[in-house]
Formats: C-alpha cells, structure tokens, sequence
C-alpha cells in the first residue's frame, strides 16, 4: 500500500515527485517525477510531462512521457504527447496523437 | 467517503495547490499549497510535513505543518504534532506533548471590553506614551528645528563663495607649467 493515490475528485496543480508508485484518479497539472510507476485511471484528467519507470494510461493525458521501462495506453484512453520508453504498448482503441521514440540506437 | 481516500505515501512530495472534496491523508510531504478539502479531513501522519495554507472541515495532526489551518469543523493536535502556524476552527484539541506556535483561534466572539485591552498591551513600550497627549504637540517643535538648518547652511553657502575665488586661482599656478 506504499503508493500514493490522488482520489477522483481531487485536483492538484503543481509537482508530484517521490519514490513511490502513484496512482491517479483526479486531476493532476504540472509535473510527475516518480521512480517507480504511474498509473492513471479512467477517471483521471492528466496535463504534465511525466518521467517515470512504467506508464499506464487508461484516461485523458497531456504532456510528454518519459518512461525507463514501459508505456501502455489501454483502450478507450486518450494522449496527446510525446513518448519516450523502450517498450511501447498500444490498445486497440486508445487515441493517441504524438511522436514515439524507443531509443532503438542505444 | 473512506475509501476514496486520497494518499500521499510516505516517500512523496507534492509542490503546489490541491484541492478537492474527498479525505486526504499525507504521510510523506505538501509544500506550496494552498490546500483547500471542502467537506472533508486532512490527517497529517507522523513523519509528514504540510508546509502550506490549509482549509478543511477536519485537520488531524500527527506531524509537521507549518501554515495556517482554517477548519470548518475542528483541528485535532496529537501528541507527536509540531505546529508552526494558526489555527482557526470551531474545536481545537491540543493533546499533550504537541507542540505549537502561533495563534489558536476558536472563534470566540464575547463582547468584553477585555479584548481591546489586550491589544494595545502586546506594545508595553508604547503603552505609556499614548496616553500623554502632550507628546504629539512635542512634533511642531522638530518642525521649528528644520527651519533652524538653511540658517546654518547659509553661512555654509558664504564660505563656498569664499573657497570659489581660490578655484581660479588654483590654473593660473597650472599656466605657468607648460610656459
């Protein structure tokens, strides 16, 4: 249970930064910078560029994601941002508008 | 209400405004805020820090905040609880062992000539001098003094005049160098 959780009715403006999962149901401006994963839920509203180790989308995200493992968009989720991960995974269904960059060169 | 309880962990930090109607328990750190929880708690865990402005219906305090606090309903300060700030709410519990500094505010509104009384007596210096109305007609004197200056100044002015003549002088010595 050591993940922090921003609950569907709140909204944070500002920068989000630790060494722990987050999970986000709320809506959430600004910047994430979190070693472990994030998670956004259906219900969640997210405009910030994001650096993180994995990436799962399932609502609204706007910004540029930097990933150090993995980036998923499920269905019926929605981004507009660039991506930057190694392993990039893509549901049938999810909008995604924006450039992918997998780093094959290194 | 309970389970979609907002958790910041333990080792996060959040910089900047939350706001939100929905329980919002912090165990790692908020600075900036403000952070506006209508309708719902606020719990500070033990090793957390709030450094921000906070309105709530309920605030529980197990560790750190610096800010103002406004409740709705009630702040509850435990034990392990380090205050920097204000306090306002309807019910303000202190337990023992909290620490706190500044102002706790419950509201109490009693019409007393009391309150007025205390405010001038946090200034003790400048309790006495108020009361002596002479001390403000002491002002148009130090008015007086001013005027008092240009007349010293102006012998001041005669001595430039005197020291001007010599400045003359003073090429006159330099002319003859280059002959």
């Amino acid at each position: 249970m050591a993940e922090t959780t921003i609950g569907s009715s709140i909204v944070i403006d500002g920068e989000i930064s630790g060494e722990e999962s987050l999970v986000i149901q709320g809506t959430v401006k600004g910047k994430i910078s979190v070693t472990e994963g994030v998670y956004i839920e259906n219900s969640a509203t997210v405009n910030a560029d994001i650096n993180a180790q994995t990436v799962e989308n399932a609502g609204v995200l706007t910004g540029n994601v930097n990933a150090q493992n993995r980036v998923e968009l499920k269905s019926e989720s929605k981004m507009i941002g660039d991506v930057c991960a190694p392993r990039i995974q893509i549901a049938d269904g999810a909008l995604f508008k924006g450039n992918i960059d997998m780093d094959v060169e290194r | 209400m309970a389970q979609a309880q907002t958790l910041i962990a333990e080792k996060t930090l959040v910089r900047g405004r939350i706001e939100g109607a929905e329980d919002l328990l912090v165990e790692g750190q908020v600075l900036g805020g403000p952070v506006s929880l209508s309708g719902s708690t606020l719990t500070i865990a033990e090793k957390a820090t709030v450094a921000a402005d906070v309105t709530a219906q309920v605030m529980l305090i197990d560790g750190i905040f610096v800010g103002k606090a406004v409740a709705e309903d009630a702040i509850e300060l435990r034990p392990t609880a380090r205050v920097l700030g204000d306090l306002h709410a309807p019910h303000i519990s202190i337990q023992d062992g909290a620490l706190i500094r500044g102002l706790v505010d419950t509201g109490l509104d009693v019409e007393l000539p009391a309150p007025a009384q205390t405010r001038p007596a946090a200034r003790p210096a400048s309790h006495t001098e108020p009361r002596r109305n002479e001390t403000r007609p002491a002002i148009p004197p130090r008015t007086l003094h001013t005027p008092a200056r240009p007349q010293t100044a102006a012998p001041k002015m005669t001595s430039f005049e005197s020291a001007a003549p010599s400045k003359p002088a003073e090429p006159a010595n330099e002319q003859p160098e280059p002959d």
